[in-house]
């Protein structure tokens, strides 16, 4: 038990910094950094998500005082409003992207459009995590309030925002931290104007093939995350959560928030769909092109729910996670998107076939960190004491993982595994990273709409769309073959 | 008797120290002390969960101390009894058994015993997940001693229980380590568990002493 927990440790560590080590052994520092190009790249990262995360935590708390008003009153009002906020995190960005450059027209390419496309896209998750968190803060004073005769107004300004304020610093920079690193959208809408940190150093290494600058400002990134994320760990509050509704503290104004940017959303996207239905003519320059990427984006997506699934596998064979590797995992930051691409492009041969290995494993690299972070961690670590008694018991490691852990796990594990199958399938800026050519429907789609064929782009984001939902309901559907044999 | 000595935990800017402790190798030994003064973590260290280079545990001829954690063959029931949410009582209690070798026929006779002396007919084809508190300890008392363990570790096994299901958890257990002939220890803060189920009985502040270590 003791070596494979140590070989499997070691071999995880050694996994998730190799990006760091490859760059570092090939490359080295660059004496001669510009550092008024660094200064301008970090400056546009900061302002744009800065103001983004502004406005999406503005859109967010207002967005929040609707899922409380629905809390306990309305419960599939609620569950639907849920699903409504979640949309943008499950759409593929493109679709949402395409949505919105559809909807304002002229569309302001740069910084504006960055912030825009980034405060739309988050704003719902931001509106759950306040509502969560309020949950979790307000219940203790809230009836005391009330007896005392609090307005609603007042309770929030006097007592409500001072209680969470700490919460929703957190949440800023949290936010903060995920649109400095953002790629897929400033790549796209930064235009020449809104060049981020993220999106110099690909072009430094796309462009004109300067590894070193690229190394450096990766690593100048990092450490402006790792500062980020120093301030992010000073803790939630929590108090005692008391069974009582905040739907009093709630307002339909949040409700209606949700359902006008949504419904716009929709509109917006579905004026897109139609405009390119009447274009549906010059797909047939494509020819079987559009199938073979909608096969390629499939494939691409079974590869990586495979890769994830794999790789689930053998981390729960550790069974008790080391602390140290617990520690590693909860405060890693992958170097930037595009470096860690392009660590994964010096590592593997050109062939467009290695795309199948890169892109899947760039998904791995970039997204266990998160994922285990986001509670599949903690999943793991709730099953220590079982684990641990059946250690006692004297069962081996693989029995233990067979019997214990990964009839836990399974579940959670393929619903990650699956949403970043889903990921895979709608991705084009990793994708345009490390494959030479347009093989995968994203990649198709970006295309277009960097060519402002926005009608064409539409109409294949919406393939786009059936093609992860298929991805989706296949990983829930063997979910649900599988809870069913467990009943039986 | 068995003999614990030299234990040495360093943990959370603390040291735990017991030099040597005798514990009994029949009926129900139990440690008691204040909630925080180390009771479990030197469980914990007995089970192998701890790091305790030097540590002693003679009983008769063998070193427990120094054998891996699976062969020391030992049951544990943790406060919180821990069963595998997904398997039913039955499924908890007869992995417990296959893991320790234990022959079909042999298991079918000690689990009719045991679970008779429990009462776990009623409820063994549950999913331990919808189990009473009640029922839950004693699932997770008769997976401990399917396997016929050396010794049998008991970490405040009641205290989740409503205090009327505690006194029939207590008969319970005095029944079966009579019967089944298992040395057991006990950590508990609760003198009731003393009162209806102790042999003997260790302080913690007559074995175990605790420094605090400077940084």
């Amino acid at each position: 038990m003791f070596n494979t927990r140590v070989v499997l440790s070691v071999a995880t560590l050694f996994l998730f910094i190799s990006p760091f080590l490859i760059l570092l052994s090939f490359f080295s520092f660059d004496q001669s950094l510009d550092i008024k190009e660094l200064w301008w790249a970090v400056k546009n990262s900061f302002t744009q998500s800065a103001l983004s995360a502004v406005i999406c935590l503005f859109l967010g708390f207002v967005a929040s005082l609707g899922l409380i008003k629905t809390q306990t009153k309305n419960p599939i009002i609620h569950a639907i409003l849920i699903g409504l906020c979640l949309l943008p995190q499950f759409l593929p960005p493109l679709v949402v992207l395409v949505a919105i450059m559809n909807g304002l027209q002229p569309f302001p390419m740069g910084l504006s459009g960055i912030v825009i496309v980034h405060a739309f896209s988050y704003f719902g998750m931001t509106a759950l995590l306040i509502e969560n968190q309020s949950k979790n803060v307000l219940t203790q004073t809230l009836q005391s309030a009330q007896i005392l005769g609090v307005s609603k107004f007042r309770y929030w300004w006097s007592i409500g925002l001072p209680l969470l304020r700490k919460d929703l610093v957190l949440i800023f920079t949290y936010l903060i931290a995920v649109f400095f690193t953002s790629f897929s959208i400033p790549l796209i809408v930064g235009g020449g104007k809104g060049t981020t940190l993220e999106v110099l150093i690909y072009e430094k290494v796309r462009f004109s093939t300067d590894w070193s600058s690229a190394v450096s400002l990766s690593f100048v990134q990092t450490a402006i995350i790792f500062i980020l994320s120093f301030l992010a760990l000073k803790g939630r509050t929590q108090f005692a959560k008391q069974n009582t509704s905040l739907q009093w503290l709630g307002s339909y104004t949040g409700v209606f928030l949700i359902i006008l940017l949504m419904v716009g959303f929709l509109i917006s996207y579905s004026s897109g769909v139609i405009s390119g239905l009447q274009q549906i003519g010059n797909l047939s320059l494509y020819g079987n092109e559009l199938i073979e990427a909608f096969l390629a984006s499939l494939f691409l997506a079974f590869l990586t729910y495979s890769l994830f699934m794999g790789f689930l596998y053998l981390f729960c064979l550790m069974g008790l996670v080391y602390r140290p590797i617990d520690i590693f995992m909860s405060g890693y930051i992958a170097p930037s998107t595009a470096l860690t691409c392009f660590a994964l492009l010096i590592l593997f041969p050109g062939d467009h076939l290695w795309s199948y290995i890169k892109i899947p494993l760039a998904f791995l690299l970039l997204g266990f960190p998160s994922l285990y972070r986001l509670g599949w961690g903690e999943k793991l670590k709730s099953l220590k004491n079982q684990i641990r008694i059946a250690q006692t018991m004297g069962a081996k490691p693989f029995e233990i993982l067979k019997s214990i852990t990964w009839p836990q796990m399974k579940s959670h594990s393929r619903f990650m595994s699956g949403l970043m199958a889903t990921w895979a399938c709608g991705d084009f800026a990793i994708s345009r990273v490390l494959s030479t050519k347009d093989f995968t429907l994203g990649l198709i789609v970006e295309s277009l709409l960097t060519s402002y064929r926005m009608g064409l782009a539409s109409l294949l984001s919406f393939l786009l769309i059936i093609a992860c939902g298929f991805c989706f309901s296949i990983v829930l559907g063997m979910d649900y073959v599988d809870r069913r044999k467990f009943k039986n | 008797m068995s003999t614990v000595e030299n234990l040495k935990i360093n943990k959370s800017g603390f040291q735990l120290t017991v030099d040597r402790w005798e514990i009994l190798d029949e009926g129900i030994h139990v440690l008691m002390g204040a909630s925080g003064s180390g009771k479990s973590t030197i469980l914990k260290a007995l089970m192998g969960f701890e790091q305790t280079p030097g540590l002693i545990w003679k009983m008769g001829d063998i070193n427990l101390a120094a054998l891996p954690i699976d062969k020391k063959n030992l049951g544990v029931v943790f406060q919180t009894w821990d069963l595998f949410p997904h398997m039913t009582a039955f499924e908890n209690v007869q992995f417990a058994a296959k893991v320790r070798g234990i022959s079909a026929d042999e298991f079918q006779t000690r689990w009719s015993l045991i679970s008779q002396q429990l009462k776990m007919t009623e409820f063994s084809n549950t999913i331990s997940e919808q189990l009473s508190g009640g029922e839950k300890q004693r699932t997770a008392l008769a997976r401990a001693i399917i396997g016929k363990p050396r010794f049998l570790l008991l970490d405040e096994p009641f205290s989740a229980l409503d205090a009327d299901l505690r006194s029939e958890a207590r008969l319970m257990l005095k029944e079966i380590v009579r019967s089944q002939k298992i040395p057991t220890l006990l950590v508990t803060h609760d003198l009731d568990d003393v009162k209806y189920l102790s042999d003997k009985v260790t302080q913690m502040a007559d074995i175990a002493s605790v420094v605090r270590l400077k940084k």
